[in-house]
């Protein structure tokens, strides 16, 4: 059960037992540095990785660089919730300003309260990829959990777990969600903490059934093999075998769940945004910005379209990038289905 | 199997009961209840008050109420009964806060434009997506298959309500600008001819069938992959077979098994993909009476249509599992 030939002190990898891989299996390196290097060779996701990480230092750190909202350094901040402006303060050069077209200045444009439109789409970028990282590692904590419990110990807790997996799946995720944002944020006053966390804990819920039953089927496979009986003969108790000899074998649909999950989260935030049941505006994220350029779609001068353009663009390209990931992550982890 | 069916039918009978209970929580948890602006009139006096609260069935405990709602919902069961025995009456969910009556005849009033939307849409999806995965299995690697992959990605990652915004720009708006007029309508589902709703539906369809048509290429490309390389498609290249009888007889009849569950599995997420683009285009179907309901706290239209979609999920579940062992005889769900 791992690479053809095992080293030492490696876990054995779940499928990837595949005696025609034309890698380096036979050489001395380690699991995970063969997966590393499987996945290097996937030259999309290589690119994918550049992109995404440049993407995520231009939201982070970009706005440091640029001239404020209205042009303003005084009015930057790198708190992951700043909406890059003061409540109750108004752009000095505002008025000119309105839903401008890019010029050297504002090179996206402003918006129509003079705010410039780069640094609210980077400014949304911050809030939208926190929303899609905390949402992934909620749920594969929740996840891992669960899943494994259910792999583990069967029976009624499997039952249990299987049922609950089972009602989530059964109502479309979105519809879930906005009834879940708006019981709990109905008047949609929640603070940017607060609502950020309501999504992230919405997503979360819906999210997790997938993951788990993938982490229940692998925890399943192992749990009869002989290192796991070796390991409970020895007297290992359960919660370490769970931990240290279980877990570790379903790493790898984990790392590849983790990916899709981030950018299937940012999706599904940026979807509930447009709808209105996300975080509520004055916070940017790049589904309210979208929203709210939608509403200026036809203005015949100025931002306009390109109102809307570039947020969808940025989601579409930070989705792309982690759907390529994960899927070279899946071939890393699982030669086998490197074949098809 | 009868054994398997009942068991799976209560189950889901239980999942059903349990969507439904939390959503019962839930309205209650709503802090502005739609009922509030009546109890705080002024002058108002207890008596008042309490009937305003009977009239919208909140004067009695929690469980009361929900075992009425499900008394009422059941109603098609046991209306039926006596002599002579009637023609069973809908379910009865309440009444709409919003749409000034019943929510059973609001949402079957919908449920027929988001009919048309639904079945035209994957239609389009099937008669493209099955071919292009065929082909992307059969040529692997090839130019074509490449193209698919990409395009199936970005499909994937495309949010769709942006995609329907710079669709409705670009092939609506733009030209009406320009005096050209619109090339396709951008909202609403026309005045109730055939035409006009051909019409309305082309820009949704596009939306709705650009996501799925990815979705379902790459799937049919794997299940195809896996059938190619077993060992019955070669013994039928070696006996001589026509290459395109092996993939169409032989390949792909095979690669459809999967698929059934698949179908069965994708009716909720037909759905969502419904619920936003209904939105963009202003589709008078379930999903824009969905969200609309929604924000304007209709409760009683959010429970039913939650309620009515959830008992169609298990059912379509059940039904997939039943006709994969009907398909494939070596599943077998007896233990």
């Amino acid at each position: 059960m791992s690479v053809t030939t095992p080293t030492i002190g490696q876990p054995a990898a779940p499928g990837a037992a595949a005696p025609t891989i034309d890698f380096e299996t036979t050489k001395e390196i380690g699991y995970y540095r063969l997966v590393w290097r499987r996945f290097c060779s996937r030259r999309v996701a290589l690119v994918a990785t550049i992109i995404l990480g440049v993407l995520v230092v231009a939201c982070y750190l970009g706005p440091l660089l640029l001239p404020g909202d209205c042009g303003d350094l005084s009015q930057i901040s790198l708190a992951p919730f700043s909406t890059g402006h003061t409540p109750g303060t108004f752009c000095v050069d505002a008025p000119n300003n309105f839903l401008a077209a890019g010029n050297h200045f504002h090179l996206l444009g402003t918006d129509d309260n003079g705010r410039d439109l780069l640094v609210r789409n980077l400014n949304g970028g911050r809030i939208s990829l926190l929303v899609g990282a905390s949402a992934m590692t909620l749920t594969i904590f929740i996840a891992t959990i669960l899943g494994a419990l259910a792999g583990f110990f069967g029976g009624l807790v499997d039952t249990m777990v299987s049922a609950l997996t089972n009602a989530i799946l059964s109502i479309p995720s979105i519809l879930v969600l906005i009834i879940f944002v708006k019981t709990f944020n109905s008047t949609g006053n929640a603070g940017p903490i607060a609502a950020v966390g309501l999504v992230v804990l919405g997503i979360a819920i819906i999210s997790w059934p997938y993951t788990a039953r993938i982490i229940r089927s692998v925890i399943l496979s192992v749990r009869e093999k002989e290192f796991v009986e070796a390991a409970r003969a020895v007297g290992t108790s359960r919660p370490r075998i769970i931990v240290r000899h279980l877990i570790p074998n379903a790493l790898g649909p984990i790392v590849v769940s983790a990916s899709l999950t981030i950018g299937a989260a940012i999706l599904t935030e940026s979807a509930l945004s447009f709808l209105g049941y996300g975080v509520n505006p004055p916070t940017p994220t790049w589904g309210n910005l979208l929203n709210e350029g939608r509403d200026h779609l036809n203005d015949p001068n100025g931002v306009g379209f390109f109102y809307a353009l570039w947020p969808g663009f940025l989601i579409l390209t930070v989705v792309l990038c982690f759907n390529y990931i994960g899927d070279a992550l899946r071939d890393a982890f699982d030669p086998r289905s490197l074949e098809r | 199997m009868a054994k398997y069916i009942i068991k799976r039918l209560l189950l889901g009978a239980l999942t059903v009961l349990a969507i439904t209970f939390v959503m019962f929580v839930f309205q209650q948890l709503l802090p502005d209840k739609p009922y509030a602006l009546l109890l705080n009139r002024p002058n108002q006096s207890q008596a008042v008050k309490d009937a305003i609260r009977a009239k919208f069935g909140v004067d009695e405990p929690l469980f009361v109420q929900y075992f009425k709602y499900l008394k009422n919902v059941s109603q098609p069961l046991w209306t039926w009964w006596g002599w002579p025995p009637q023609l069973p009456s809908p379910p009865d969910l309440g009444e709409s806060n919003f749409l000034h009556g019943p929510v059973w005849e609001g949402i079957t009033q919908r449920a027929k434009a988001t009919g048309q939307l639904m079945i035209t849409s994957y239609v389009v999806t099937l008669l493209i997506a099955v071919p292009l995965g065929i082909l992307s299995a059969v040529k692997q690697y090839s130019k074509l298959d490449n193209t698919v992959t990409a395009f199936a990605f970005v499909g994937i990652s495309l949010p769709n309500y942006w995609f329907g915004s710079v669709l409705i720009y670009l092939l609506a708006d733009l030209p009406f600008q320009h005096n050209i007029g619109k090339i396709f309508p951008a909202s609403g589902n026309g005045d109730g001819s055939i035409k006009d709703l051909a019409w309305h539906l082309v820009l949704p369809v596009i939306v709705l069938a650009v996501q799925s048509i990815a979705g379902y290429a790459r799937y049919i490309r794997a299940s195809m992959l896996e059938v190619l390389s077993q060992d019955y498609i070669r013994t039928a290249r070696a006996k001589g077979l026509a290459n395109r009888r092996v993939v169409i007889r032989h390949a792909f009849r095979n690669s459809l098994l999967p698929f059934i569950t698949l179908l069965g599995l994708d009716i909720p997420t037909l759905f969502v993909g419904a619920i936003v683009t209904e939105v963009v285009f202003s589709w008078p179907g379930m999903g824009k009476l969905f969200v609309d309901s929604a924000s304007g706290n209709d409760f009683p239209v959010l429970i039913g249509i939650a309620l009515l979609l959830s008992i169609f999920v298990v059912l379509g579940n059940l039904i997939a599992d039943v006709a994969y062992t009907w398909a494939d005889p070596r599943i077998s769900y007896e233990k």
